[in-house]
């Protein structure tokens, strides 16, 4: 379970930049390390469960309001 | 990592699959065409019999009409319109639309409205039928110095009541230009001396409608049953079922063409529809009880609309129909990025030009977005290593941590432009444009350059789609180190994988897309090496 979910994110860092250029879309991302990789670590580290409530409470922080910086400590 | 591999294809199939059906919807074999007809129950008199017309179909005829028949056709043509009428139920066999010379200049077929080719019940679900078992007679034919053309019809069934049936092209003053609209009028005639009441009778467009050999394969799943009701925006879609009929327009479409009936109101009481598996789609306009009085007669006048989908066009005849054109969930998004396509089709005279102008315009927009977000990133990536330091210096000490990382980055602030959500806000935006040229009858026929000859189109020799490929290779190779092996495999099939899909995506849609590609990967290259 763990290694899928942790896969599928892998995947979708793969596909997403493609998807992102063809669709125009410009993003500016506040965060180092990414939210992927974040969430991802946060899995492999305390579970599907744990871990990806972690990895969506980082994505939620992901706004205009909020200073930017590394957030890699959980 | 063999296991992984694996997982990761899979996923990313299942993943692209999602993708590939949302955007192009499933297709079905348009080989097993429905068996249909209009199931309109006579009761004579007093309503003794209710069995349907076709169980029944000798007691309604007169005997001379029950020896076989051959069917007679007669074609009414003028400069959009070429329609063939069949006897069998004075219904309509061929509904050809001419459309502009662009498109006709290429030596294609007409396209033909109604699916003849794939009904199998053949006279059973022609359009506008009215009992497809009786014999019509051709009673007049006029083709008037002004541009008009009639033909009138007529049938009995037993019961004494007369059937009517004219079709007329072009306006009846001549005033009006030779357009897709048509009218009909059926005027049922009682000659008997008993009142008749027809139970459940419904006229309509029945066996899905067709189109352009190109938009076959998908016709059946974009094929749309919808009313447009006068007081709103918005058209209604139905599937099968009975509405009461308080529409301005009641019809049928698929990507480019429409068939529409404009009914005086409160003549026929409800929308009779059908689309299934096995039923390419019918819209029937109808009514539960049709009473005619001993020597009364009734009249039913139609106007019919059975052309084009271009936005443009529609909305200057002002009826409404134009609200058939489907810009997706972001409509006005879409009108308003087709609008600023016409205008600048009409500055560069090419609309494959003017897609690239476009694409680049909001590039343009969309600049300091992208440049803030390559610089930061690159500024982050120096401070990695004085993180990291910290990081080992304090392991013990979260608080001191926290305060040095602070103070390392004191000089970023809340920035207004941060995070996901101006992304988010750019989605409506791409899906606008996105089905707004997937759906445009206004880039048929129209060219690019050199090869592409027709927008709506898949690229004949898919150079298009293959250069996308590439630029997506490209795109991979140059964000850089990938880490682990099973990234690296995946991404070597995410190109393949692209490129195969957009192979038979209209060429316009694949220019906007690649155009955004390339403007995206050269803004990443410069911003890449400006920061480094």
């Amino acid at each position: 379970m763990k290694k899928t979910v942790v896969i599928f994110i892998k995947v979708y860092r793969v596909l997403w930049p493609l998807l992102q250029s063809g669709m125009g879309l410009k993003s500016n991302c506040i965060f180092v390390p990414s939210c992927s990789r974040y969430m991802e670590e946060a899995i492999s580290q305390m579970g599907v469960v744990k871990g990806s409530w972690i990895g969506l409470k980082r994505l939620a922080r992901c706004h205009p309001f909020t200073s930017s910086g590394s957030q890699g400590r959980m | 990592m063999e296991k992984n591999v694996l997982w990761a294809t899979i996923l990313s199939a299942v993943f692209l699959m999602g993708w590939y059906y949302f955007f192009m919807p499933a297709t079905q074999a348009p080989g097993s065409a429905p068996v249909i007809g209009t199931r309109t129950n006579v009761s004579e008199e007093h309503g003794k019999s209710l069995e349907p017309a076709f169980s029944k179909t000798a007691q309604l005829l007169d005997a001379k009409q029950i020896t076989p028949i051959q069917p007679t056709e007669r074609i009414l043509e003028n400069s959009k319109l070429k329609i063939a009428l069949d006897s069998r139920g004075a219904s309509v066999k061929h509904w050809w639309i001419k459309e502009d010379e662009r498109i006709t200049s290429k030596g294609q077929d007409l396209v033909d409205l109604v699916n003849s080719g794939l009904s199998s019940s053949g006279a059973d679900s022609f359009p506008l039928t009215t009992f497809p078992e009786l014999q019509f007679k051709e009673v007049r034919y006029a083709k008037l110095g002004s541009g008009q053309i009639s033909s009138v019809w007529k049938a009995q069934l037993a019961s004494g009541l007369e059937i009517e049936k004219s079709y007329y092209l072009g306006n009846e003053n001549g005033l009006e230009e030779e357009s897709y609209f048509s009218r009909m009028v059926v005027i049922f005639r009682n000659l008997s001396k008993n009142p008749i009441v027809l139970e459940n009778f419904k006229l309509g467009w029945q066996g899905g409608l067709g189109t352009t050999k190109s938009e076959l394969k998908e016709n059946q799943s974009v094929t749309r049953l919808l009313a447009y009701p006068s007081p709103t925006k918005e058209v209604i879609k139905f599937k099968s079922g009975k509405e009461k009929a308080d529409f301005t327009w009641a019809g049928i479409d698929n990507r480019y063409y429409l068939f529409a009936f404009l009914p005086k109101q409160g003549q026929l009481d409800h929308i009779v529809t059908e689309k299934s598996k096995t039923n390419l789609g019918e819209v029937f306009l109808a009514t539960d009880r049709l009473e005619v009085a001993p020597g009364e007669s009734k009249t039913y006048a139609l106007k019919l609309y059975g052309g084009p989908k271009g936005y443009t066009h529609l909305r200057e005849l002002g009826l409404g129909l134009e609200h058939a054109v489907d810009f997706g969930y972001f409509g006005f998004l879409g009108k308003w990025a087709l609008k600023v396509l016409n205008g600048l089709k009409k500055t560069t005279g090419n609309y494959g030009w003017a897609i690239i102008l476009l694409t680049c315009a909001l590039q343009l927009l969309l600049f300091p977005l992208s440049m803030k977000s390559y610089r930061s990133t690159a500024a982050m990536k120096k401070l990695q290593p004085k993180i990291q330091e910290l990081q080992k210096r304090y392991k013990e000490d979260a608080k001191r941590l926290n305060q040095e990382m602070l103070s390392l980055y004191k000089e970023s602030k809340t920035n207004p432009f941060g995070g996901c959500l101006p992304m988010i806000l750019q989605i409506p935006v791409f899906w606008a444009f996105f089905t707004m040229l997937r759906n445009s009858y206004e880039l048929r026929g129209t060219p690019w350059i050199f090869w592409i000859k027709d927008l709506s189109q898949h690229d004949p020799y898919y150079i298009l789609p293959v250069v996308m490929g590439g630029g997506m290779f490209l795109q991979q190779r140059l964000s850089g180190s990938v880490g682990d092996p099973t990234q690296a495999k995946v991404m070597m099939f995410m190109p393949i994988i692209f490129t195969a899909m957009f192979l038979n995506f209209p060429s316009g849609l694949v220019l906007y897309w690649l155009t955004n590609s390339i403007l995206s990967i050269s803004i990443q290259y410069w911003c890449t090496k400006k920061y480094a």
